[in-house]
């Protein structure tokens, strides 16, 4: 469970602000997109939840337990992180870059070779076959499947997404949308991720928030926003893959 | 014909039957110098990869030891030293000459690290000491090391120089040899010089090369001669320069002498060679 109240950030003091007063809470195994431009304040905002930036007022619940008063590195331990740079560890096999968090845990050995199996059977990445590969002898897909294994390995609930299917290719970001989404139903996930992209939003998330210069317009399940945005650019911005998809049917339809 | 033929084998023997003296003290000068200008680089240039206030000035500072003649910097020290000669004010010259390549390169692989590769790492829960540790050093590596062999080829060749203030070295052949005419012992001096130089520089590479290959999946037949090829090089070498570092019986003082016939003469007298 993660709760925001009232979490602000201001890197000039106050004159400005890339995040103005937001409030949202995610539960147990709920999947929460946060939608926007680029500079909307999204990203920013998900950082905050695992201290990679602290809010500048207002306060953030994990689990219960206001992070600022958990040191940053135990809370990103327990907290897993996948972004679109993927940041593999190149000079690490694919088997070490998955164990880094339960090595940072100081788990025993048997354990951890027993959740690499585990985790990567689950991306379908067997740790025989794969285990001893380097990340510069996969493709971008399996890179992303391993960096989703990465940040599920060390039993964390809680998983941070930023932009993470933005640098695939349109066919295998398919597939890895739809692997990680059952993957998120089996573990009971709870899933905050950053996307600019309303369909992958729309696909995959519970409840989707969208954000513009700094604040939160609205918040709610992708057929409350459909059918009752509040705001002009909700409406603009939910209606795309809609006006989207009725532009390929007229065009498919024309070269029937 | 015959008989300058033999008076070359002659002198070629007189020469070589110097080679253990000065090789050691080559070996000694240059291995000593690279350690502890390995030993303050490294961490001088972590350091200044960390701090945007030291990197400047640090960077700085090296390049200008670096822009001053190499001899000039000899004399400098010696004169530092209240005009003490032999190893130390050689050691001193080499291990500030050799700083240059490797403080750049420590920061410049420090540097080249990819942002989200530090993002993930911190974003997964390393401390900075951690993220230092486990990811940019062994990432920065091969630059490190590339830094360390220019380093350490820079230094067998301005090991030669150390000849001028005392201290025995594969300059003793060359700056004997050209005031004496005696083009046999420039030779000896220089191909003894160049080949150190190659031998530690493809040994350190030869290192690197190596432990990178550890864990690279299935293993060729061909990869795994290699690999014991270059292992028993690194062995042959090592066995080289432990045979050269074997103390041979110390010197109660040092004797030089200015680099003109006269003095080598008077010198070599004294020295009762």
């Amino acid at each position: 469970m993660i709760e925001l109240s009232g979490v602000q950030k201001s890197y000039d003091g106050g004159k400005s602000y890339a995040v103005a007063n937001t409030s949202f809470r995610v539960e147990r195994g709920e999947f929460l997109a946060l939608i926007g431009e680029s500079g909307c304040g999204k990203t920013t905002t998900l950082k905050m939840i695992n201290r990679l930036e602290e809010p500048s007022q207002g306060e953030i619940l994990v689990n219960g337990q206001n992070i600022q008063d958990q040191n940053p590195e135990t809370l990103r331990r327990n907290i897993g992180y996948v972004f679109q740079g993927i940041g593999l560890f190149p000079h690490r096999s694919v088997a070490e870059n998955v164990a880094a968090v339960p090595q940072l845990l100081h788990w025993d050995n048997e354990r951890i070779q027993a959740r690499c199996e585990q985790i990567l059977s689950m991306v379908g990445l067997p740790l025989d076959e794969y285990g001893d590969r380097y990340p510069r002898q996969l493709s971008g897909g399996q890179q992303q499947r391993v960096g989703v294994a990465r940040a599920l390995a060390a039993e964390s609930e809680i998983v941070l997404m930023d932009e993470p299917f933005g640098a695939l290719d349109p066919i295998t970001r398919v597939e890895v949308q739809e692997e990680f989404k059952r993957i998120q139903k089996e573990l009971n996930l709870t899933v905050v991720m950053v996307t600019h992209d309303m369909t992958e939003a729309l696909m995959l998330a519970d409840r989707v928030a969208v954000m513009k210069d700094g604040e939160l317009l609205q918040i709610g399940s992708p057929s409350e926003l459909l059918n009752n945005p509040q705001h002009e650019y909700v409406k603009k911005i939910v209606d795309m893959p809609k006006r989207r998809a009725d532009r390929l049917e007229e065009i498919m339809g024309r070269n029937k | 014909m015959l008989t300058s033929n033999s008076v070359l084998n002659e002198n070629l023997r007189e020469q070589l039957i110097l080679l253990p003296e000065y090789f050691q003290g080559h070996l000694l000068l240059t291995l000593s110098a690279l350690i502890v200008g390995i030993a303050i680089s490294v961490p001088l240039g972590i350091w200044a990869s960390q701090s945007p206030r030291v990197k400047q000035p640090l960077l700085t500072t090296v390049s200008i030891i670096q822009t001053f003649p190499s001899l000039a910097i000899l004399a400098l020290v010696v004169a530092l030293l209240g005009g003490r000669i032999g190893f130390l004010p050689a050691f001193i010259a080499l291990t500030l000459y050799s700083m240059l390549p490797i403080v750049r390169n420590t920061v410049a692989g420090l540097e080249s690290v990819s942002a989200s590769v530090i993002e993930a790492a911190k974003g997964i829960g390393m401390s900075p000491k951690q993220i230092l540790s486990k990811i940019r050093l062994p990432l920065a590596m091969p630059i490190i090391i590339a830094g360390i062999r220019t380093a350490t080829v820079w230094t067998v060749g301005l090991a030669t120089l150390s000849t001028l203030v005392g201290a025995s070295s594969f300059g003793n052949y060359i700056f004997t040899g050209i005031q004496t005419r005696n083009l046999v012992a420039v030779t000896v001096g220089s191909l003894a010089s160049a080949a150190l130089a190659v031998a530690l520089d493809s040994m350190i590479g030869a290192t690197q090369w190596l432990i990178e290959q550890r864990t690279e999946g299935v293993v060729s037949a061909k990869l795994k001669r290699t690999r014991i090829a270059v292992g028993s090089a690194i062995v042959l070498v090592f066995a080289i320069v432990g045979y050269g570092l074997i103390p041979q019986p110390k010197a109660d003082f040092v004797i030089a002498g200015k680099p003109f016939t006269e003095q080598y003469i008077v010198a070599g007298l004294i020295a009762g060679e």
